[in-house]
């Protein structure tokens, strides 16, 4: 009874006024579906059963299409094939409703698999396309395979029998309304998990986020997956709701629809199917006279929705009362959020390049490139604009392939290896341009850098049992406390994109640190930082060092990188000019040369 | 065995003169106008009513209906893309949009004409003749040659001329081009004008074929896209052959499956040519930069 207590207090006070407020809207509106049988007409309740059926697979899509950002418009194709699957196993084998449905979902979810496959090569239009067509495909295989489906006559289905019973109209509604709970609980659940914040990742920078150990594809698949099987429930649900089914229900416009009400309600939020599904399922009965034209508002309506209001009425909502999101901090944040990497390899050397060269088309960016960085070390990289040194750091962590040459990271061979498993054996890095995750908030976009630090699986996040609640309490004690150590606590609860750019680097590095690298590469963090940031930058450098933790760092901030560096290398042309200590490497007249020119070098 | 080849050239034409407007659009903004199969539509529209109901003679009708086409298309660009600025690549919102303007298309075309197809008369005599043992309309040969020339133009513009350039240089870079002097404005309101004109120009020539309908470039757009896809997006090389092959393909698909499984095998055929090739035949691919 205690934690409980305690855990009911916490919810209270670390709660902000509108996150309060929130509560007490979503347990109105439970309550008014509970209460609704007893009160609206059984036309009434028929139309909110099909809002409940539609607010499952619409929830679904919001997997996909809002929090993954691969727009799926082949979802009516999902939903005809859960449909399907329930039919015609009721009807030829006579299997009992409480079996038809998780077949449904599993075939559905197969599916979802199948249609997901392109992502892993193509996304936008590309994928947009491919979702068409594939709920076409379904819509013309269903009027076809008549033997199976009943062809254009549709199928006819058997009530849901429950002890012996038929289930009533209201038993029907109560059960509907049990599993869209169950359905929004469990989607809640897995979007506020690391899974969730893989996904948002994915949708606002792909490459960041494999460079944060994200694996790209298999994160894809799973929305994909996961928005198949609850389209799958959604469609059996539907088919035994309505006892009877034909293919014309199952068509691009319903599609359309279903993505028209997460764009309205508002993309990448729980609420925002919500609010869309009940909009654009009970308003228009209201509206019979408008009928004629309801497809027509339908089309402006999408148009309007994405010009005017392009994060849903949600997001118009938390634009205007940002309290919505709010994180309170921890009661004490500890000081010390490095874990120590102090450690002996063998002759001591962490990161290898053996001839590495890459060629952009006709262009030799890099150009038989050897070097190795010492493990504990501060080795800065530097040289002119266009020397290559991006394209370095690039090929390191994976995002770019070497055309020829080798890379090895603590022994390791990291050739051809996708940038997520390069992050996940240790090696964190910074971008040029700066590569934040826009929508995510400052706290989850460091939380996003702990993903490989997770080990829980999805059913450990979708009960929020033992092991997914330490492991996310430890993720967020953590990115509090890197936080602190770069000076953004108090922005935590903002969008990263809120930031001024030189937040969002130092945003970036404390990203980095939570991955706990062995080797941190920071790709010019001081570029738009003023005096103080710099001075600090260098502080945060000095702390990350003496924990052990190898820097690889590119800078043009000269005097910066002679006070903090204990190796420099010069590349000019993608070629190694010079490396050494500080000292002799400001001294090098081929250095000065680089640098300044000389009186017979060409002008640029 | 031919007659399936004839027809699906016939076919694969009208999908790559879809393909090719498709492009030209492509090949300044980077998007893809999702509203293009209701363009088409409309230009068949245009043309019962100013061949059909006025008694124009069909050239005068294909013009003047170029011309509303054109209109539309231009309409549609600044209710639908423009909004969204200069960095259409970053969100779909333009995406939605242009579904939603097709939308509106096709059922205000229904409000007005009602649903029910009509029939349309061809580019030349009505008499079928006789090519290599196969009966077939004058039109099909006519509608052949047309998209061919269409494509030969495109290409010429697109690679041999400073339009072309500019419209090139639009869509990789719109500041740079500003830069350039070139007015981005104008770059992307000529090729909605020709898109908008090769639409009008379908429909003119897919109505006979298939009956003039709101309905009737409801999977006909789609192809459309797949064609050119197939063929690689921003090319008019690979517009025309990826229409013709997907043309083709899908009527010899006929030998195996039954008519109703047409469009699920064109479709097929887009899925698996994105999958595995989405720069399509003409296409290059580049490595994603950072």
């Amino acid at each position: 009874m205690l934690p409980m207590k305690r855990k009911y207090d916490s919810v209270l006070n670390s709660s902000s006024k509108e996150q309060k407020v929130l509560w007490v809207i979503a347990i109105l509106a439970v309550l008014s579906f509970l209460a609704a049988p007893a009160v609206v007409s059984s036309y009434f309740l028929r139309l909110m059963s099909l809002t409940l059926i539609y607010l499952i697979l619409t929830t679904g899509l919001n997997i996909i299409a809002g929090y993954t950002g691969q727009v799926s418009l082949g979802q009516a194709g999902l939903y005809g094939i859960g449909a399907y699957t329930g039919a015609i196993l009721a009807v030829k084998l006579g299997v009992p409703f409480w079996l038809c449905l998780p077949a449904a979902m599993v075939v559905a979810g197969l599916f979802g698999l199948v249609l997901g496959a392109p992502t892993l090569k193509v996304s936008g239009h590309y994928l947009a396309l491919i979702t068409i067509g594939f709920g076409v495909i379904v819509e013309k295989v269903l009027i076809e395979w008549q033997s199976l489906t009943g062809g254009a006559m549709g199928l006819s289905l058997p009530g849901i029998t429950l002890f012996g019973q038929n289930l009533s109209e209201m038993g029907f509604y109560y059960l509907l309304l049990v599993l869209c709970l169950l359905t929004l609980l469990v989607t809640n659940n897995i979007v506020r998990s690391y899974f969730g914040r893989a996904f948002i990742a994915i949708r606002d920078n792909e490459i960041a986020a494999s460079c944060m150990g994200v694996n790209l594809t298999s994160y894809k698949l799973l929305a994909f997956v996961l928005s198949a099987i609850l389209a799958g429930a959604a469609g059996c649900l539907y088919a035994f709701y309505s006892v009877f089914i034909s293919p014309d229900t199952f068509i691009f416009n319903l599609s359309i629809f279903f993505l028209l009400t997460i764009i309205v309600g508002g993309a990448g939020t729980i609420a925002g199917p919500i609010i869309g599904t009940m909009l654009l399922t009970i308003v228009p009965e209201y509206l019979h006279f408008l009928d004629d034209y309801r497809l027509i508002i339908y089309g402006a309506l999408l148009i309007l929705s994405v010009i005017g209001l392009p994060q849903g009425i949600t997001g118009a909502f938390r634009n205007k009362f940002p309290g919505i999101v709010y994180f309170a901090p921890p009661a004490d944040i500890p000081d010390d959020p490095l874990t120590d990497k102090s450690y002996e390899l063998e002759n001591n050397i962490l990161l290898e390049l053996e001839n590495v060269s890459k060629d952009f088309g006709g262009l030799r960016a890099i150009d038989e490139f050897s070097m190795a960085v010492k493990s504990g070390t501060v080795h800065s990289l530097i040289g002119p604009n266009g020397a290559g040194k991006t394209t370095l750091i690039n090929i390191i962590t994976g995002v770019y392939q070497p055309s020829v040459g080798k890379v090895c990271f603590k022994g390791k061979d990291l050739l051809r290896l996708k940038p997520d498993r390069i992050a996940l054996a240790g090696i964190g890095r910074t971008f040029q341009n700066v590569q934040v995750f826009d929508n995510l908030t400052v706290l989850e976009n460091v939380m996003v850098g702990a993903h490989g630090k997770f080990r829980s699986n999805i059913w450990h996040n979708i009960f929020r049992i033992g092991k997914a609640r330490q492991e996310e309490e430890k993720a967020h004690l953590q990115a509090w406390s890197l936080l602190k150590m770069v000076g953004l606590e108090d922005r935590a609860s903002e969008p990263a994109n809120s930031l001024s750019s030189g937040q969002q680097r130092l945003l970036e590095i404390a990203r980095a640190l939570a991955m706990e690298p062995d080797l941190l590469l920071l790709d010019e963090p001081a570029a738009g930082l003023n005096e103080i940031e710099i001075e600090r930058l260098g502080e945060i450098i000095g702390r990350i060092k003496d924990k052990g933790i190898t820097v690889f760092l590119i800078e043009h901030h000269i005097d910066f990188v002679m006070d903090i560096s204990d190796v420099i290398t010069v590349l000019n042309f993608g070629r190694k000019l010079t490396e050494g200590c500080p000292s002799e490497v400001q001294s090098n007249p081929e250095v000065i040369k680089a640098y300044l020119g000389t009186e017979a070098v060409e002008a640029c | 065995m031919l007659e399936l080849i004839i027809a699906g050239l016939t076919m694969g034409s009208i999908y790559a003169l879809l393909a090719l407007a498709i492009n030209i659009i492509y090949s300044t903004t980077g998007i893809i106008n999702f509203a293009h199969g209701e363009l088409v539509m409309l230009g068949g529209m245009f043309g019962i009513v100013l061949v059909v109901n006025s008694g124009l003679p069909i050239i005068a009708g294909m013009f003047i209906a170029c011309g509303m086409v054109a209109m539309i298309a231009i309409t549609l660009y600044y209710s639908t893309i423009r909004p969204f600025g200069d960095n259409l690549t970053s969100s779909l919102g333009w995406l939605m949009a242009t579904l939603g303007a097709g939308i509106i298309f096709r059922n205000v075309a229904m409000l007005i004409w009602g649903t029910q197809p009509r029939p349309f008369p061809p580019l030349g005599s009505e008499e079928l003749i006789n090519v290599l043992g196969v009966r077939i309309l004058p039109h099909e040969i006519w509608t052949l040659v047309i998209t061919f020339l269409i494509a030969i133009f495109f290409t010429v513009v697109l690679d041999k001329t400073m339009l072309g350039s500019a419209i090139k240089a639009t869509a990789s870079n719109r500041n740079a081009t500003r830069l350039m002097g070139i007015s981005v404005e104008r770059m992307v309101l000529a090729c909605f004008t020709m898109s908008g004109a090769v639409a009008a120009v379908a429909g003119f020539l897919i109505s006979p074929i298939v009956f003039a309908g709101p309905e009737m470039t409801a999977t006909i757009g789609l192809k459309g896209f797949g064609a050119a896809i197939i063929g690689g997006l921003g090319s008019s090389r690979g517009a025309f052959a990826g229409g013709i092959m997907l043309g083709v393909l899908e009527a010899l698909s006929m030998t195996m499956v039954t008519p109703g499984y047409k469009d699920a095998i064109a479709f097929l055929i887009m899925i698996l040519a994105i999958t595995i090739k989405p720069e399509g035949i003409f296409g290059v691919a580049y490595e994603k930069k950072v």
